[in-house]
């Protein structure tokens, strides 16, 4: 029986992979049967998890959570409430009273709405903010050499741009275009060896430098409410590069995800059905 | 009145109680809380029981119609049918090993992971189109992804043995603070609509007409 079972599941992930040469009928069919398992399903495990335990039975069966339940009674009334607004919604199926609807709607809407503002407020406000509310005094700081580094090469990339392009491209002179060269490199050098002194010291941590760097470049990107110049256009620009990094590490990190399960696929089809590995 | 004001007074009632009993530490304020939170967690299964008829009605005049790809709409009614008749008429459907539940993980989780795993061809080719280090932010981005792809794998610790620790920055310095900073935005953006919507501001949800 196993076997039949996995066979099955193994056709259909055939099925679907058949779509990287074209939409064809296998792949329709594989797509098409999901949609109905997958709302099957989730039928099932809804009734069975909400509507028979806090509406059915405690109306019909007049049971609740195991416990016998009165007729008319408080407990009974708060389930036939649910029921009643469920039971609402369907009136889009007429027309004439669809807007019977908005009732039950406004419960939903108007429930998790409220449910939401103070968690949201908790979680992804104050919390982000207060864990990057960072001492920049350098007191454990594991990625110190790559920080840097970065920096380094920044700085580096900074004292080129301003010494070779802003002011010296004009010249003809071969040799004084190497000296600048020379010069800025020896500056970027500098640079980033005082950075990591700095830092090796423990008096400032670079990391958490670049954490709050990065946070309000990115805020100060996402705010509209001013024109995007001076100090502002300045941390904006930097926000754009921390956020082109930010969605270059959510690609990467997506392909991997996506990899390995395409992955885990190929182990089913050459493990688990065919046994052509171990 | 009927028709908007009570739906809206109803969704500002409901918004403001629950926003408030955060606030309240009362046992009775805990146990009202916890049964409309029973409420919605029902008016969420019959609206997905909506969604489900919905569906059958689709694929039924599909059927009806003779449309020309109507051999689909008979297997997802099979698939749909065949669900429910082994969820409410089998026994032990919730049990593990029941034609249910083997169903389940036999038919819809391998088409749903292959699915996913689809997009791992589509990514990179969509990646190959559209990754050009013509600008610094373009680098940047290209820079970051190729650097995580490779740190996470076995062969990026052969290639060199600081990618995974290029990785493991990237991700908790520069990318954490982006992610943050988007997160916030996101968040008072969901408390504002979430406030927008209380208030009668927001009233999208209610659809058009009267």
């Amino acid at each position: 029986m196993t076997f039949i079972w996995t066979t099955i599941g193994a056709l259909l992930t055939l099925s679907i992979y058949s779509f990287l040469y074209k939409d064809n009928p296998f792949y329709k069919f594989a797509e098409h049967l999901v949609v109905g398992v997958s709302a099957g399903y989730y039928l099932v495990i809804y009734y069975f998890n909400f509507i028979h335990p806090n509406v059915f039975s405690p109306v019909f069966l007049l049971r609740m959570g195991g416990e016998p339940i009165g007729f008319g009674s408080f407990l009974w009334w708060m389930a036939l409430i649910p029921g009643l607004l469920g039971i609402l919604l369907y009136a889009r199926f007429f027309p004439k009273f669809a807007w019977v609807g908005r009732w039950a709607l406004g419960v939903y809407v108007g429930g998790y709405a409220g449910l939401g503002i103070s968690p949201v407020m908790q979680a992804r406000v104050i919390e982000q903010l207060r864990a990057n509310a960072v001492s920049v005094a350098g007191v454990e700081d594991p990625f110190a050499a790559m920080t840097n580094l970065a920096l380094g090469v920044v700085i580096f990339a900074a004292m080129t741009y301003l010494l070779i392009v802003k002011r010296n491209l004009g010249t003809k002179n071969l040799l004084a275009k190497i000296g600048v060269l020379l010069v800025s490199a020896v500056m970027g050098y500098a640079g980033w060896w005082v950075l990591s002194l700095i830092s090796s010291t423990g008096v400032v941590s670079l990391t958490n430098i670049l954490l709050v760097v990065g946070l309000l470049g990115t805020l100060s990107y996402f705010f509209f409410s001013m024109k995007h110049k001076g100090l502002l256009g300045g941390l904006a620009r930097v926000g754009i590069a921390f956020l082109m990094v930010g969605f270059g590490a959510s690609f990467g990190y997506t392909v991997m995800s996506r990899v390995s399960l395409l992955i885990g696929r190929v182990s089913f089809l050459l493990h688990d059905w065919l046994h052509l590995i171990d | 009145m009927m028709r908007r004001q009570i739906p809206l007074a109803l969704c500002f009632i409901f918004g403001v109680f629950m926003t408030i009993q955060y606030f309240i530490p009362h046992h009775s304020v805990a146990d009202m809380q916890e049964r409309i939170l029973m409420w919605l967690q029902t008016l969420l299964a019959f609206a997905f029981l909506l969604g489900t008829v919905s569906l059958i009605k689709l694929h039924y005049h599909k059927i009806r119609n003779r449309a020309d790809d109507r051999a689909y709409s008979f297997v997802a009614l099979a698939g749909l049918l065949t669900m429910i008749g082994l969820g409410f008429f089998h026994p032990s459907h919730n049990l593990p090993g029941s034609p249910f539940s083997q169903m389940f993980l036999n038919v819809q989780v391998p088409i749903e992971a292959t699915m996913f795993s689809l997009l791992a061809f589509y990514i990179a080719s969509a990646a190959f189109r559209a990754f050009r280090a013509r600008t610094l932010e373009a680098t940047l981005l290209l820079v970051a992804a190729s650097i995580v792809m490779l740190g996470r794998v076995p062969i990026g610790d052969l290639i060199h043995e600081g990618l995974p620790q290029a990785t493991r920055w990237i991700l908790e310095v520069p990318n954490l603070a982006s992610k943050r900073g988007v997160m916030i935005g996101v968040g008072l953006g969901m408390m504002s609509t979430a406030l927008k919507i209380i208030l009668g501001i927001e009233r999208a949800w209610m659809g058009g007409g009267d």
